[in-house]
């Protein structure tokens, strides 16, 4: 499913393959696209952040991190360790949504929507878990050919009411 | 007591070879810091020794050396105090009346990495501040742990079709 996207983007990017939400659950994830920063030595050296490569801005706080090593050393110095979510509701959602992938791998896929519906309700605010729902229920609006961006905005709306 | 001669004998001769080696164009960074030790750290075949004195304060760590004993222990790492000893001849050598301690034999029980910035450099820093690693397969199906990418600039971007 991923190696087309890699393809098409002729990227030279190493590609890493998700399915279990294993960097959503460890940097506390609860939407993408997100950028995580890592130095040469391997710290930590901005927070997960909302990235949008399309934005002028974006590209060149990436550009000055490569070429000015100061910044690096800026951003080292208020950044703060990342902490894991200690409130239970969170912290239930993400096993809930765990149990549903690893139902969702071994076939049971009604099973999976029904822990993902629960772990919805315990952190609604989640886009990760919403979006996994959607794309297991209606596949055509996320895998047939373009992801069909529209029906997500009108599913938000329906759900609203 | 032959023991004794032997590890005497092995220490004299370390020695011997570390202060040829001694340099004081070595630094250290910890936690990205640069800090600066008397008498200098020592780099010889790829092992690095500090002064363990001052290199344990900057890590506010406190060195004790038990009587009848042929260590040092040292005690810190906040509020669950550890104490590890770490034994001379092995880890520890005495050179110009100065104690000498391999850097990883500090820094590793206390939580912290070591870094090989260049030749000269080297870094400590608390795993705290390292991006937390997980592994994940890439396309060929190897797995890929997070650290192994560490000798250049990493951005993760995680995205997905949806």
């Amino acid at each position: 499913m991923v190696k087309p996207w890699h393809d098409k983007a002729n990227a030279e990017f190493t590609t890493l393959i998700d399915s279990q939400n294993i960097s959503g659950n460890t940097y506390n994830l609860k939407a993408i696209p997100y950028g995580i920063m890592i130095d040469e030595a391997g710290r930590l050296v901005k927070h997960p952040f909302n990235i949008n490569v399309a934005k002028k801005e974006t590209i060149k706080m990436l550009e000055t991190w490569l070429s000015d090593p100061t910044y690096n050393t800026r951003l080292l110095r208020d950044i703060t360790p990342l902490k894991k979510s200690e409130n239970p509701k969170v912290i239930e959602a993400n096993a809930r949504f765990q149990l549903g992938l690893t139902l969702l791998k071994i076939g049971k896929k009604q099973e999976a929507i029904i822990e993902w519906r629960k772990a919805l309700e315990l952190d609604p605010k989640n886009w990760l878990i919403h979006k996994q729902i959607w794309a297991v229920e209606h596949p055509d609006k996320f895998y047939d050919g373009n992801v069909d961006y529209g029906w997500q905005k009108e599913q938000l709306e329906a759900e609203k009411k | 007591m032959i023991k004794l001669i032997f590890t005497a004998c092995l220490m004299m001769s370390f020695a011997v070879g570390l202060q040829a080696a001694q340099t004081d164009k070595i630094q250290i960074l910890i936690n990205n810091q640069p800090t600066t030790f008397s008498p200098a750290p020592i780099s010889k075949d790829g092992v690095w020794l500090v002064p363990i004195e001052p290199f344990c304060k900057q890590l506010e760590l406190k060195v004790e050396y038990p009587d009848s004993t042929e260590m040092a222990v040292i005690c810190g790492g906040g509020e669950a105090e550890l104490c590890v000893p770490i034994n001379f001849g092995e880890d520890v050598f005495s050179i110009n009346n100065v104690n000498y301690a391999k850097i990883e034999s500090i820094t590793q029980p206390f939580g912290y990495e070591i870094y090989k910035s260049s030749e000269t450099q080297l870094e400590v820093i608390h795993r705290e501040q390292l991006a937390p690693n997980f592994t994940l397969p890439d396309l060929e199906d190897n797995p890929r742990p997070l650290k192994s990418f560490r000798g250049k600039k990493t951005l993760l971007y995680i995205w997905g079709s949806w």
